[in-house]
């Protein structure tokens, strides 16, 4: 899986680090990371929650175009 | 939209899955070469002992890959106080252990775990699980001041 960098660069616009991220969506500061370096694939609810608390859609952060 | 009912996140969840698998897995091979001993007729401890020392192994198995992968503690766990406890609990078993071996009390007699012996080796699992606790707290510490 593929680093997520947009997710990194929305959180750096919004001047969040990735423990601020994580309090904002309820999870640990490891899973944000996790995500980030693509060692992790959220759910489908945890990519909603990160959307909302960075103002993004999903096809923003998480739509890759390699998939279609 | 915070995601916060449960205690771990669902990553953490997933990985304390796998853990747990590892644990069982540890504790049935014990189990089937504990028993494989017995048939031989070789004894190593006494039989409390000897299911208290496999069950205490297995656990830290299952402790320490929490630990090494971070899934010990869930979101806004309670670390150095856990830490605390669990490191001064260790050390006391370890010295009590110590000193009653100065004092002249046998770890090993007959080819069998004394009392003492249960003791310290019960002890040298608790402190390696305070270790990996301290070593990921460390890593965990380290992580947060440099990953923006």
């Amino acid at each position: 899986m593929a680093k997520n960098l947009r997710l990194k660069a929305s959180r750096a616009a919004k001047d969040k680090t990735q423990k601020d991220l994580a309090e904002a969506v309820g999870v640990t500061r490891q899973t944000i990371n996790a995500i980030e370096l693509g060692e992790y694939n959220p759910s489908i609810r945890l990519c909603i929650a990160i959307c909302k608390a960075l103002g993004k859609t999903l096809n923003e952060l998480f739509w890759e175009d390699d998939l279609q | 939209m915070k995601i916060e009912k449960e205690k771990y996140d669902e990553r953490q969840l997933q990985i304390r899955g796998e853990i747990f698998k590892h644990g069982f897995l540890t504790a049935c091979a014990l189990m089937l070469f504990n028993a494989f001993l017995q048939g031989e007729g070789i004894g190593w401890a006494n039989g409390f002992h000897q299911n208290i020392l496999m069950f205490i192994f297995a656990s830290t198995v299952i402790s320490v890959e929490f630990h090494l992968r971070d899934v010990y503690f869930g979101k806004g766990g309670r670390r150095i106080t856990s830490i605390s406890i669990f490191g001064f609990c260790s050390v006391l078993l370890l010295v009590l252990s110590v000193f009653h071996g100065v004092q002249g009390e046998k770890f090993v007699a007959d080819h069998r775990l004394t009392d003492n012996g249960f003791h310290i080796v019960g002890g040298i699992m608790f402190f390696a699980n305070t270790i990996c606790a301290l070593v990921q707290l460390f890593r965990e510490k380290q992580a947060e001041r440099t990953i923006k």
